[in-house]
């Protein structure tokens, strides 16, 4: 609560842009700001974010500024830099109303000869493009999005193949556009289940060094920087995909030992109770998926023109046509932006158009066409909200 | 947070500045500042109210752009008008600016905290880090190396 303190006004430098006033004494006069936000700077080395300006006054003018010039503003000083990188200035834009939702997809370059991220969905960006991920190309490996990062996650070199797993992660921080390296996993892994569940990121299974079938699960904290393996799946499991539903990890498809052909069991772990549990009415053979809202969204192989939508509050799968016509073979890649899924198409069709479909549209209006397009194939995308 | 319909009776509340001066505003222009609201809730209705954080032409200042924010209400145009004065401030005098936004947080106004964090922010914008720096007057502690990577990895940021 603001008190009656007498903050002395007193400019030493007139000339400066900003007033110089005394808050080294007295950082914090108000309270309406963020007043749970304390300032993270040592006593000793503080210096304000704005000279002349509360930090957190600064910090809500800076957390108003277009997502588009985060990098610049974390070119500025290494402050500004270490603010923007921090999950607090997410949660001020949240409490500001600022958030702005990109989405980024890994896309095939011609002929299949690599690819590269890109962003849709951003103002006035068109196909804005990341630097190129650091190591060498990779396959098989895991995406998850934690705290407006995105990881890239194992798997092995493209060019080598399966003979050369690896276990290491980057993450790309969407605000200050570049690529860094994370701690290595326990175990290195391809074709396995990863995602994100009350802020850690956890990964099942898939294929190990020797090719081997895994079983073993672990888990990232990214407070620490580390894996740590826990409690692994009852039996091996691969190919499979992840999601996190309401605090409790989801592990659906591919396959696993001791079931002949696709897996229709669901291992769920609960991080609480360390434990593992399972169901018996998965979805099998998914070429796409995507968490929408609190349900999932599969596109499985045998039919490729239905949305199988599963609602983990009753357990239950309800099936939604593609008013899609032609061959039933052409798969898609989802997206999601804005509370609505988009389809990308798996066939190079120029005169394809995105499809969209938003759930919470009225019945008969859900499906419409997206100017949003990749410049040449999906290979995946995830959305970052900042 | 604006003013209320029967206005028409306002009361008028004294107030004084850090540096002595005497204001009469309207209540429903003082009421904008949470701060004075709260003080009035205490007890200080009847008596003047001491401003030891504000000075005159500062809050002379804040009651024009409280008055401007109450007319510009609904007005799509006077809203454009006012939101784009910030970077005319902050140019010919970022001092002004620095010591009216300091006066704002600490009336506790939310209308005009949010009309002046936006002018910095819509200053901001499009800006290189060199022309931001030099005009908050902010200091580069990033290495000659540091910042040719920065500058490398960001080309499209930067022309």
């Amino acid at each position: 609560m603001p008190g009656l303190v007498v903050g002395e006004k007193r400019f030493t430098e007139p000339e400066m842009c900003f007033s110089t006033a005394n808050q080294k004494k007295n950082p914090r006069t108000h309270s309406k700001i963020a007043s749970q936000l304390t300032p993270d700077a040592q006593p000793d080395s503080y210096c304000p974010i704005l000279p002349g300006l509360p930090d957190d006054v600064a910090k809500y003018c800076l957390a108003l500024v277009p997502r588009c010039d985060f990098p610049i503003m974390g070119a500025v000083c290494k402050q500004w830099r270490s603010f923007i990188r921090n999950k607090e200035f997410i949660t001020i834009r949240k409490e500001a109303g600022t958030v702005e939702e990109w989405l980024y997809v890994l896309t095939g370059d011609p002929e299949g000869k690599g690819s590269h991220w890109e962003v849709l969905g951003c103002v006035g960006g068109e196909h804005q493009l990341l630097p190129p991920m650091p190591g060498p190309m990779k396959a098989a490996f895991g995406v998850v999005v934690l705290d407006g990062n995105l990881l890239v996650i194992a798997g092995h070199s493209a060019d080598v193949g399966p003979g050369s797993v690896s276990a290491d992660v980057y993450q790309y921080e969407s605000r200050l556009n570049r690529w860094s390296m994370l701690a290595k996993m326990n175990v290195a892994r391809y074709d396995f289940a990863c995602a994100e569940v009350g802020g850690m990121v956890y990964a099942v299974g898939g294929y190990g060094a020797d090719g081997e079938n895994l079983c073993s699960v672990e888990v990232y904290d990214p407070e620490k920087n580390e894996w740590t393996i826990i409690e692994s799946l009852r039996r091996p499991r691969w190919g499979c995909f992840a999601c996190g539903f309401e605090g409790k990890l989801y592990v659906m498809g591919g396959r696993s030992s001791f079931t002949i052909g696709n897996s229709r069991f669901v291992d769920v772990y609960d991080p609480k109770r360390h434990t593992w549990c399972e169901m018996k009415n998965g979805c099998v053979m998914v070429t796409a998926h995507a968490v929408l809202g609190k349900k999932l969204f599969c596109m499985e192989w045998k039919n490729q023109r239905k949305l199988a939508v599963y609602n983990p509050t009753d357990n239950s799968w309800q099936m939604v046509p593609i008013p899609l016509t032609g061959s039933s073979r052409i798969g898609f890649r989802f997206g999601i932006l804005n509370g609505k899924l988009l389809l990308f198409s798996l066939q190079e069709e120029p005169e394809y158009q995105t499809l969209l479909y938003d759930p919470d549209a009225k019945p008969g209006s859900e499906w419409k066409t997206s100017a949003l397009k990749p410049s040449g194939l999906c290979l995946c995308s995830v959305t970052i909200k900042a | 947070m604006a003013s209320t319909s029967n206005s028409t009776s306002s009361k008028i509340i004294t107030l004084r500045s850090s540096d002595g001066e005497v204001f009469e505003v309207e209540e429903s222009v003082a009421l904008e500042s949470n701060l004075i609201r709260r003080m009035m809730e205490d007890d200080c209705a009847n008596n003047i109210i001491p401003l030891p954080n504000v000075t005159a032409p500062i809050f002379y200042l804040v009651i024009e752009h409280c008055k401007k924010h109450a007319e510009m209400k609904d007005n799509k145009e006077k809203k454009k008008e006012l939101r784009s004065q910030g970077e005319e401030l902050l140019k010919s005098d970022p001092h002004t600016y620095s010591n009216l936004m300091e006066a704002v947080n600490y009336l506790d106004i939310k209308s005009l905290m949010d009309l002046t964090a936006q002018w910095l922010a819509d200053f901001l914008k499009g800006k290189s880090p060199r022309l931001i720096r030099e005009l908050l007057k902010i200091k580069n502690d990033f290495t000659p190396e540091e910042e040719a990577e920065i500058l490398e990895r960001n080309r499209w940021a930067f022309d």
